[in-house]
């Protein structure tokens, strides 16, 4: 007789829970609002994921909807950050990590350049203090 | 006190703009809060004074602050909570004795009538207080001196909130909840035995940018206690299908169907272990196959056994109206405690918003 379900007993394991992925069409829909809405008043809008009960559908689903993209930057600053344009222009995925690795938070911006990016006023001020006090320590 | 901002902290330390936008993205996202309150909780924090958090333990386990310095991720939460606001703490604290005493009235008396003082542990009354004294005073002269000079009052874990552990039937301490002791400034109760790291340090950030945050009718924060456990647990389709592991090795149970029947207290339970879970966002007792014991709720261990059903008679009578009415309502019907709660959740973010027009400022 072969190896059958009847001689050892076969228990199989349905992955998942039955929660489908009706946020990830949710989230999708808010991203086309968002990308109307930033284009009539400039008004950038950010999508959190950290604190959403996502079942792996959802993510699955997210992940294949907004694709990937041009642009993909790090920041290595107090932790790192990675941050990816998707196949949207305009549709960024900006994720911090913790010191451990894992995300401790992630979430999707709809903006032209993620405001994190950018260099702020008062660090560049910063900075021309330190390479006028470099050039005048060189310099004597 | 001084007059520097969390900013101010930042940039001495050498972090640039990103670096404190960095930690306004983990600090807005435990807080769970929308792109509007985010981004005016990173305009807020560049000006807000840098906090004073004087931390007091008296009947507790330490595991609260256990949860709380180890927590993974480490570098947000403790720079924000050790390096930028933690005044004083008998436990983290290198001095001992008169030296430590001498810290804690320094402390106290540099942000007098600003600092946010996070109490741990329940207070004895019995024997005028005898059960837990430091330094010669007893905890409850301790605490009204301490809550003399602060803004705000922080009851961390369940003990401080509701009497925890100490508070268990038959109370031979005589223990009571902070909010007994302190009742002429706002109390804030953190409970869960213990709290998740990030709910802590997230409402002391919440309570320097906004003042007191939306509070439920046991006073802890809408932010991190206003659904049940039950309203957003990832097992909940199995319950609303009559789908039930009934014990811990059968079919059910690997199937990770719902733990009801095996004594969940999630219906009854109001936290945020589903959303922020534990470990640095790993899991939460019942995506590890345990039920829900409630350890945020009052009286926790004082209903009859953590693996009844909630719906079997324990033979115990509740010593708190509150708590009574709560698991009436979760024996009732699981789904109406839900649909309570998100009312409930309604209301007091409507009644916030209306209060909080004006924004508190502890430091002005």
């Amino acid at each position: 007789m072969p190896l059958s379900r009847g001689v050892i007993p076969i228990r199989p394991v349905t992955a998942g829970a039955p929660a489908g992925g009706a946020l990830a069409d949710a989230i999708l829909a808010e991203i086309a609002s968002a990308l109307h809405e930033y284009l009539d008043t400039r008004q950038n809008h950010v999508i959190d994921l950290t604190g959403m009960p996502l079942s792996r559908e959802d993510r699955q689903r997210i992940d294949a909807y907004l694709g990937q993209g041009e642009v993909s930057m790090d920041i290595h600053a107090l932790v790192h950050s990675h941050i990816e344009e998707t196949a949207y222009a305009g549709v960024w995925r900006v994720r911090h990590y913790d010191m451990g690795g894992g995300v401790h938070s992630e979430r999707i911006e709809i903006i032209d350049v993620p405001e994190i990016v950018r260099a702020s006023s008062a660090d560049m001020a910063h900075s021309a203090r330190r390479i006028e006090a470099l050039r005048a320590e060189e310099g004597a | 006190m001084t007059d520097e901002t969390i900013r101010d902290v930042l940039t001495r330390r050498g972090l640039s703009r990103r670096a404190f936008l960095q930690v306004c993205a983990s600090v807005t996202a435990a807080l769970a809060l929308s792109p509007a309150e985010a981004a005016d909780m990173t305009k807020r924090l560049e000006t807000a004074e840098r906090p004073t958090v004087i931390y007091l333990s008296y009947q507790e386990c330490t595991g609260c602050l256990e949860s709380l310095t180890r927590s993974f991720s480490p570098g947000i939460a403790s720079l924000i909570f050790n390096d930028i606001s933690l005044a004083y703490n008998d436990t983290l604290q290198a001095a001992a004795g008169q030296a430590a005493e001498t810290a804690k009235d320094t402390a106290m008396k540099n942000a007098w009538g600003k600092y946010v003082l996070v109490v741990d542990g329940s207070v004895p009354l019995a024997q005028n207080g005898a059960y837990c004294a430091v330094a010669g005073r007893s905890a409850v002269s301790d605490l009204k001196r301490a809550a003399g000079g602060a803004a705000a009052v922080v009851a961390v874990g369940t003990c401080a909130a509701f009497g925890g552990l100490p508070y268990a039937a038959p109370n031979p301490t005589g223990a009571v909840p902070v909010s007994e002791i302190v009742r002429d400034r706002p109390v804030i109760n953190i409970s869960g035995c213990p709290p998740i790291a990030e709910v802590i340090t997230g409402v002391i950030l919440y309570y320097t940018t906004f003042g007191v945050p939306a509070l439920d009718h046991l006073h802890r924060p809408m932010n991190f206690y206003g659904n049940t456990i039950h309203d957003r647990c990832y097992r909940r389709p199995f319950y609303d299908r009559g789908m039930f592991a009934k014990t811990f090795d059968d079919e059910g149970a690997r199937q990770g169907w719902c733990l009801f029947e095996l004594g969940c207290k999630g219906p009854i339970t109001h936290n945020a272990c589903p959303t922020t879970k534990w470990n640095g966002g790993t899991s939460y007792p019942i995506e590890s196959g345990h039920p829900c014991l409630g350890c945020s709720e009052p009286g926790f261990w004082d209903k009859g056994g953590f693996y009844k059903a909630l719906s079997t008679p324990t033979g115990h009578w509740s010593r708190t109206g509150v708590v009574s009415g709560a698991v009436a309502a979760g024996v009732a019907a699981g789904l109406s405690t839900a649909a309570v709660a998100r009312a409930r959740q309604g209301r007091a973010q409507k009644k916030a918003a209306s209060a909080d027009s004006e924004p508190k400022n502890p430091t002005s």
